[in-house]
This record gives C-alpha cells, sequence and structure tokens, in this order.
C-alpha cells in the first residue's frame, strides 16, 4: 500500500549567532536525515526530549518551516517540487493542531469564523453550507452550535484545543500533525481529548503524526511510534514491539524513565546520567553516545546507520550488527 | 508532634468580582522526615497552599481569610515578614517549577547560592565558596568550583534546576516545599532530579512537601499523599491505600484517565466536563457536577473529610462503597 | 459515562461575555481606569473649547484694539489682552483649534504611514532590513531639529508643519508596529492560518493587524502630546503658522517680551498647553495599563 506520507532525508539546520555580516555563524542541527512513512490511517508516534527535532519535523511536513534537504511526499506528489498554488491547493489535505491552546486561536475572531476560514480561504463551501458545516464541526468535536458565537477567551484550556481541531477538520483533511495536542491540559481533560482524538480517526479515517514526550499519551494512541534524540531517529517500530521490546539503548532509558503510577517497596535507579548536549554541538560519531551504558570505541567515531531487525523494526544502534556500517562522521 | 501542621486554611484573592476563596478549609499534618505529595490539577489550590505557607503570597490581592499554620510549634501565620525571612532557609527551603525565572539571569549562580548563606549565616567570603562548592557537588554537578562563575543561561534546564534544589538546601531546613520541580524537565533529566530529592532526604533528613499534577512521581516519591480539587482536600491516605484503594471518585477518575506504559485500552476513562469557575462554585460537592457517582445528597451540602480507616480520610458520603468495588 | 462535555462545560464558561466582542470590555474597563477618567475629561474641556469656540469668544482673535491693550484678566476680558488689545480668549481658544488639528493630522498619518511601514518591515524579513536603515536614520535625528529644518525648508505653513511632525514621528511609531507586527507572526493562529492556505493579505488584515494595535494605539495617545509640544516649541521659534494667526505657541513667543508687564499672555497659552498634555499622558497611561497586560492574560 502506497504510504500517504513519506520523507526522506529531511533536514532543517538553523544558522545561530554570529557577526553583522553573517560571519562566524554555528549551525543548529535541528533535524538531520529524517525519514519515515505514514500509511493512511495510521498513527505515527514521535516521541523525544528537549532539541531532538520532532517539533520541527512536524513543522516541515506542512512546510511552515522550510526543509533544509530531503524530500517529502504526500501521496505521491513532491511537496518540495510544487508550485506555490498546487502547495495551497495541497494544503487541503494536510493540517496541524497545536500544543498551545491559548496561543493557537486568534482572540480577536469569533470561534466560528476560526473553525470557518479554512472553507473560505478554498472557497469549498457557499456561505449556507459553510455554516452549517461549522456547526457540524462543532458537534463533532463536542461543542454546542451557539459556542461558536463566543470567543476564544471565553473557553477553557480543553475546550479551545476542541477547536482548533475543528478547524483542523474543517477541509477534510488526511492527514494531521498534532503537536504536543494534550500536553498543556489538565491530567483529566488529556484524557478526554486523545478519545476524541481516535474517535475522530475512527470515524474519518484520518492519519496522524503524533508528537509528544508523554510515552504514555504516545502508546496509548500510536499504531507505530518512532525515537527521535538530537535531530536523528534512532529507533522506529510497531508499538507493541517498542514498548516490550525496546531495542535502542535511549528508548530503554526513555522508558525507563517514566514514572509509574504505581508505589514500589524499592526505588528506581536512574537509567541514564548526564545531559542532553546541545544540537549546535552534537557529540561526534552516535549522538547518544555520551550518554549510553553500552558505549563502544565505534560508537564514538562512527554515526550508525538505521538497520532492520524484525518487522518493520529500525535501529539505528551498533549494537546490532546489520548497521555498523562504516559511515564516518559528517 | 509534626513537623509542619496546617490547619483550616483559606486563603482568599480579591478579583473583580469579589473575593473567591483559592484554598478553603484544608488541613494536614506533615513529619519529620516525610515525604508528603499534593496531587491536584490546575486550580486546585495546591501551590496556592505552599505559597501560603512561605509567606509568598502577594497580599493583597491574596488575604489569609482563616487557619494557623504550625512550623515547628508556632504559627506562620502570625509571623512578621522578618520573622519569616528568618524561617525561610534554615527552616522551610523551595524550589520552584521553572528554574530558568526562579534564578536571577544577570548574577553568576555562585553569587546566588552564597547570598543564601550570607544572609541566613555570619560567615566569611571564602567560607560562603566553600560551602556553594560543597553543596553543588552535592547536587550532582560536575566541576562545581567553575560552575560557580556561569551564568543561569549557560546552564541546561536540568542543571538550573539542581542549583534551585542547592540554593534551597544549603542552610539545611528541615523541609524543602518542592512546587512541580520536573514539570518542565524531560522525563530522564525528571527522573535524575527526583532521586536527588530522595537522596537529600536520606542525608539531610529532612521532610518534602511535593506538589504535582503527576500520578507517576507521586507513586515514586510519596509517603503519603493528600488529592486537592477546587481548593478543598477531597481525599488524604497513605501512597500504596491512595494507589489501590482509592476512596473519592476524583482520585478514581485521574488513576483511570492516565494512559500507563503497562495496560491497553481501547478508550482512556475520562472525567467529563470542566473545572467549576471559583467565582460561582457548586453549593455542595465540588465535585458533585462531574461525578460519576453523584446521588442527591451530594448537591446539598460540601462533605467533610471523614476517616475510612486510620490515616485514610475521603471527602465523599458514598467512600464505602467506592473502596468495596 | 458518556463524554457530554456540552452540558457540563456551560458552567465552567466564564458567566459574562456570552459572544460580547473584547472591545466592549476594553472600553468599559478603560472607562473605570482613574487616570484615563481624568485624562478624558481634561481633553474634553480642551476640545470642547476648540470647538465651540465661535460661542465661547464671539471676539474676533485678530481684532486690533489699541485702547485695550495690556489689560490683565478680568470679567470683561476672561484672559485679559495683549499687546495689541486683541482677546487673549479668543486667541488661546482658536489656538486650540489649530493645535488639535495639528495634533489630528499627525496621529492620523502616524497611524497610517506608520502601520504601513512597520507591518511590510515586521511582515516580510527581505525588506526589513532596508526599511529600519531608513528608519533609524531619520530616528537618529532629535525631533525637534528634525521639525525645524523640514519647516524651515519648506517654509511656514500648517500643511508644512504637519508634514515636518510626520516625518520627524513615523519612524518611531514604525518601529513600534514593527516589533508588534514581529511577536504576533510567531503566533501559533497565524501558522494556523498558513496551514490553512492563507495568502500574505488576508495573514495580514485578519491576525496580524488587528492583533497589533494596542501598542500602536497606545502611542498615539503619546504621540498627539508630542505633536502638539513640538507644534508649539516650533511655533514659538518662528517657523510655525504665520501671524496674526494665533498658535499657542506663537502667542508666547510674542508674549515673552512682555512677561514682566503682562505675564498672563505668556502664562495661559503655557497653561493650556501644560493640561493638554497631561491630558493626554493620562490618556496614554489609560490606555496602555488596559491594553497591555490584558491582553496577555488570556486565561
Amino acid at each position: 500500500m502506497t504510504p500517504l506520507v513519506r520523507v526522506e532525508g529531511l533536514t532543517r539546520h538553523f544558522m545561530v549567532g554570529g557577526g553583522p555580516f553573517k560571519t562566524g555563524q554555528a549551525v543548529l542541527r535541528a533535524v538531520d536525515d529524517v525519514s519515515f512513512t505514514v500509511a493512511p490511517g495510521e498513527t505515527l508516534g514521535l516521541v523525544g526530549e528537549s532539541g531532538c527535532g520532532k517539533t520541527t519535523v512536524g513543522r516541515m511536513l506542512l512546510r511552515l518551516i522550510e526543509p533544509t534537504r530531503g524530500k517529502i511526499e504526500f501521496e505521491g506528489a513532491d511537496l518540495m517540487q510544487l508550485s506555490p498554488e498546487a502547495m495551497r491547493e495541497r494544503r487541503r489535505h494536510m493540517q496541524i493542531v497545536f500544543q498551545d491552546p491559548y496561543g493557537a486561536l486568534n482572540p480577536r475572531m469569533k470561534v466560528e469564523d476560526i473553525i470557518k476560514e479554512p472553507i473560505e480561504i478554498h472557497g469549498t463551501l457557499g456561505a449556507n453550507d459553510a455554516r452549517r458545516r461549522v456547526s457540524e464541526l462543532l458537534a463533532k468535536v463536542g461543542l454546542a452550535p451557539e459556542h461558536g458565537r463566543r470567543y476564544p477567551h471565553e473557553f477553557s484550556g480543553g475546550q479551545r484545543q476542541r477547536i482548533g481541531i475543528a478547524r483542523a477538520l474543517a477541509l477534510s483533511p488526511r492527514f494531521i500533525v498534532c503537536d504536543e495536542p494534550v500536553s498543556a491540559l489538565d491530567v483529566s481533560i488529556q484524557a478526554q481529548i486523545v478519545n476524541l482524538l481516535q474517535d475522530l480517526q475512527d470515524e474519518l479515517g484520518l492519519a496522524y503524526l503524533f508528537i509528544a514526550h508523554d510515552l504514555g499519551v504516545v502508546k496509548h494512541i500510536s499504531d507505530r511510534v518512532a525515537v527521535m534524540y538530537l535531530g536523528k531517529i534512532v529507533e522506529i517500530a510497531d508499538k507493541r514491539a517498542l514498548y516490550s521490546r525496546p531495542l535502542h539503548p535511549y528508548t530503554q532509558a526513555l522508558i525507563a524513565a517514566v514514572p509509574e503510577a504505581k508505589p514500589r517497596a524499592q526505588r528506581r535507579k536512574a537509567a541514564i546520567t548526564g545531559e542532553i548536549p546541545s544540537a549546535l554541538n552534537p557529540p561526534r560519531g552516535c549522538r547518544f553516545h555520551t550518554r549510553c551504558p553500552h558505549v563502544m570505541p565505534a560508537c564514538r567515531e562512527v554515526e550508525p546507520v538505521a538497520a532492520e531487525m524484525g518487522t518493520n523494526h529500525f535501529v539505528a544502534c551498533h549494537i546490532y550488527p546489520a548497521s555498523g556500517a562504516a559511515t564516518p562522521a559528517a | 508532634m509534626s513537623l509542619l501542621s496546617v490547619r483550616g486554611l483559606q486563603v482568599l484573592f480579591g478579583t473583580e468580582r469579589g473575593e473567591v476563596a483559592a484554598v478553603d478549609d484544608i488541613s494536614f499534618d506533615l513529619g519529620a522526615g516525610e515525604v508528603l505529595g499534593i496531587v491536584g490539577e490546575s486550580g486546585s489550590g495546591k501551590s496556592v497552599t505552599a505559597l501560603a505557607i512561605m509567606g509568598l503570597l502577594p497580599r493583597p490581592p491574596a488575604r489569609i481569610g482563616a487557619g494557623t499554620i504550625w512550623f515547628e510549634g508556632q504559627n506562620l501565620l502570625a509571623f512578621g515578614e522578618r520573622d519569616m525571612q528568618r524561617v525561610r532557609g534554615p527552616g522551610i527551603g523551595m524550589i520552584f517549577q521553572e528554574p530558568m525565572t526562579s534564578l536571577n539571569p544577570v548574577f553568576t549562580i555562585g553569587d546566588q547560592i552564597m547570598e543564601t548563606v550570607r544572609v541566613h549565616e555570619r560567615v566569611g567570603p571564602k567560607a560562603q565558596r566553600e560551602r556553594a562548592v560543597e553543596m553543588l557537588a552535592k547536587v550532582g554537578i560536575a566541576l562545581p568550583a567553575r560552575r560557580l562563575d556561569d551564568y543561569p543561561h549557560q546552564l541546561s534546564g536540568g542543571m538550573r534546576q539542581r542549583v534551585m534544589i542547592a540554593m534551597a538546601l544549603i542552610c539545611r531546613p528541615k523541609l524543602l516545599i518542592a512546587d512541580e520541580p520536573t514539570t518542565a524537565l524531560d522525563v530522564t533529566i525528571q527522573q535524575q532530579i527526583l532521586e536527588l530529592l530522595l537522596d537529600l532526604r536520606e542525608e539531610f533528613r529532612m521532610a518534602i512537601m511535593i506538589i504535582t499534577h503527576n500520578m507517576g512521581v507521586v507513586a515514586e516519591m510519596a509517603d503519603r499523599v493528600v488529592v486537592m480539587y477546587a481548593g478543598k482536600i477531597a481525599e488524604h491516605a497513605p501512597v500504596g491505600t491512595l494507589f489501590a484503594e482509592p476512596a473519592h471518585p476524583y482520585t478514581r477518575g485521574l488513576l483511570d484517565s492516565i494512559p500507563s506504559l503497562a495496560g491497553e485500552r481501547e478508550r482512556l476513562k475520562t472525567i467529563p466536563g470542566t473545572l467549576p469557575n471559583p467565582a460561582a462554585m457548586p453549593p455542595g460537592c465540588r465535585f458533585e457536577p462531574r461525578c460519576a457517582w453523584r446521588i442527591a445528597a451530594c448537591a446539598g451540602a460540601s462533605p467533610p473529610l471523614e476517616s475510612i480507616q486510620a490515616g485514610h480520610e475521603s471527602a465523599c458520603i458514598r467512600q464505602r462503597e467506592l473502596v468495596q468495588r | 459515562m458518556a463524554d457530554s462535555v456540552v452540558a457540563l462545560d456551560r458552567p465552567g464558561v466564564a458567566p459574562e461575555a456570552s459572544g460580547r466582542r473584547v472591545r466592549w470590555e476594553v472600553a468599559r474597563r478603560l472607562l473605570r481606569h482613574r487616570s484615563f477618567q481624568t485624562g478624558l475629561a481634561l481633553f474634553a474641556i480642551v476640545i470642547a473649547a476648540a470647538v465651540l469656540a465661535p460661542w465661547i469668544s464671539p471676539v474676533n482673535p485678530n481684532k486690533l484694539a489699541m485702547r485695550a491693550r495690556f489689560l490683565p484678566p478680568s470679567w470683561e476680558h476672561l484672559f485679559g489682552t495683549d499687546n495689541f488689545g486683541r482677546s487673549q480668549l479668543a486667541r488661546v481658544v482658536y489656538g486650540a483649534q489649530l493645535s488639535l488639528f495639528i495634533g489630528t493630522a499627525v496621529v492620523v498619518i502616524n497611524a497610517v504611514f506608520g502601520t504601513l511601514i512597520g507591518a511590510l518591515a515586521g511582515y516580510f524579513r527581505q525588506l526589513d532590513n532596508a526599511l529600519m536603515r531608513i528608519n533609524d536614520a531619520i530616528m537618529a535625528f532629535p525631533a525637534v531639529l528634525l521639525a525645524i529644518g523640514v519647516a524651515a525648508v519648506l517654509g511656514r505653513s500648517t500643511p508644512n508643519m504637519i508634514l515636518a511632525l510626520s516625518i520627524v514621528y513615523v519612524p518611531r511609531t514604525a518601529r513600534i508596529v514593527r516589533s508588534s507586527v514581529i511577536v504576533i507572526r510567531q503566533m501559533e493562529y497565524v501558522q494556523a492560518a498558513v496551514a490553512a492556505g492563507a495568502g500574505h493579505l488576508r495573514i495580514l488584515r485578519r491576525h496580524i493587524l488587528p492583533n497589533s494595535m494596542a501598542p500602536l494605539m497606545v502611542q498615539l495617545s503619546f504621540l498627539f502630546a508630542y505633536a502638539v509640544l513640538t507644534e508649539a516649541t516650533l511655533s514659538f521659534l518662528g517657523l510655525g503658522a504665520e501671524p496674526p494667526t494665533p498658535t499657542w505657541g506663537n502667542i508666547m513667543a510674542e508674549g515673552r517680551q512682555y512677561m514682566r508687564e503682562a505675564p498672563w499672555i505668556i502664562a495661559i497659552p503655557g497653561a493650556a498647553l501644560a493640561i493638554t498634555v497631561m491630558a493626554l499622558n493620562l490618556l496614554g497611561d489609560g490606555l496602555r495599563d488596559v491594553l497591555d497586560p490584558r491582553l496577555r492574560i488570556q486565561q
């Protein structure tokens, strides 16, 4: 089955600092050579800690940030090759839900106008039909039609997130990038929104790229999960495989670090030590080697390449011999 | 006698629409060396409670409506600012959620740590510096002597939080209040910080009051737990009991709505609705509008905390039934 | 239990403002702000004086009456007379008309051009550098000096005065708008609009400009004060409207020589100027207090 989204070699570098004439700038390798696919109706979870680049990846898929290099294919068409008009047309099929419910809605627009805007931009429906569609969308996300006449500041965080989802659904997209959609919400509200997203997926056949740092939520909603560290994907697998048999030491540490809601008799020991290095100056070779409990000499020199270990389970680590191919560090 | 004893605390905030109680009649104890977890979501009043204990509430608009806070046998609410300053540091230390805004960006961390020592103890600069280095080493910062001259922006989030912990503990307080200390940190760093707190608690024999919305953190850290909702205490129990036999629908709801790494569920069980407006609280039990267990009596009056067994209290009239299911 | 958010959300939603526009909220708060009230009252008096000039003082401000020279304020001549016997009341009140007209014109021009330049610079990064360099070059000149220069070159007249003041102040206004635009441009609701396929014009019109207006409004109220003050300064220096047209500045200029014999000639327009500037500052303070923090507190 052809994937809905196919990303290959996606890279984004930022130039930071430097003098008045752009001298002496450093390169921030926010995203480095990332590749993955998302099948129609599937949820790919994307996890990682600060500086891993997951948010940048999400934005690049919609070309809200332009990639430095790489290919982004949506339904077979390379987004980077499209003309501005064609790109605009494509945008109908791919949307985004943001993390911050307070920054994601224009405070000066009524809710119904916010939801209606994508429809207006593309001129897909007449005024009456558009109004009906807005009511329909509000109902779909669990709000009432009269809520449309209010302003964002009159709603709670969870409700605003619902409005953001309604807006994303306005043009019946096939793919939605969910950029930490529940991280800013209270626990009890998170569950409501996660359920809502799942229900919508079942009903509308949506595919999601679900970006989050909360491993529990990601596990719940995803079909497959990709783990990022300092701009690179270190492991991708089916969620069950990833959580029951994590291969990459970072994935193992990440899973072990999550505090479990179950008191235990003995205290756990911290899985890994050390700080996350800066993306301005990532470690040579495998970027994780400075904190890896299984570090070997090769790790310090050579960047590991992703290799398949089992069905659809990819790892980029020297422990797994197939991936020890000699790609000298850039 | 407990180290800290809060009785009937009520904190009021002046708003455009009159005074609103952020915290309404809460009471709890904390023994020496114990870890108490205070759990709640936004609007529960947990942070306000911590600030009230430290005397850090801006008054106005805040006002202590009622209650007492006993620390080592003295009522902190009766203290003036000077007396409170003497308590902060050697008596009670506090760390906050956002280490970046808690540290002054224009001073080195060395300056800031040494300042804490300077304020409370009469020692010279050399001794202050030594204490600072010693403390930084204790909180796990490598090359502490060199780090003293760094500015906050040069450190990562995890390191800044360690510095905050160093500052809070340098005068060896008996109680550390940690207000969402790891919420802004990555999960691997969070684990390190939590472990550090437990290590220090053993070494310094101090009590910790940890405020969080993360049930996992509570399970890891706390000996006893207080669950707050909309300014009141919903439930109060030892940690094992709370997770095994929650006696309040809100606690149950919280536990049920967490997607855990272990179990698999088709749909998360949720708590419907949202927090009530503090200016328009429901007349009866504050959780009643969202409660799956509500009966007619619940809307009548706010249920008091009742003991279900030793050390386990719940503010729900149906608590016994809940525990049986 | 069903996820019936709708019914349960009603109690949670703020009981006030069901669809009431943000604007009315702001207006309500403004009218309750003490500084704003004072400023508004004073400014209203000044405006009233200017508008009702023909009724307040039916006398022609330029009518000479050599027999009534240097009369101190009295019931007959409320503000006294000057060296030509002209009614000071008439002159000051008609002078108010001119000052307010100039102030308004400068504010309007600033609003239009300052917003245009600031928005373009803030939104299109390629234009930013070029525009801001020119902007900063103009801003480097001290305001009054620049105004003197322009007025001296172009000649004395009210339109030229307005032009001079505009050239001086538009760069400052542009900077303020630009800062706002740069912040708003990063907001996620703008990103959402881009993701939905919105073009630049729509984004500017619907998202960026409406949300950038708050700092601009505060600036414009202070700007009115600067304009009136600078105009008075220029008139005082002889670069304003040609006499005998009264402006507060040139009334004060003429009155300077007679400060000892007839201090009211210079004092009264000076007081009028001070009151107007203070009123506008209070208005601006009120606007700033009400607009800025409110807009940031979303919860």
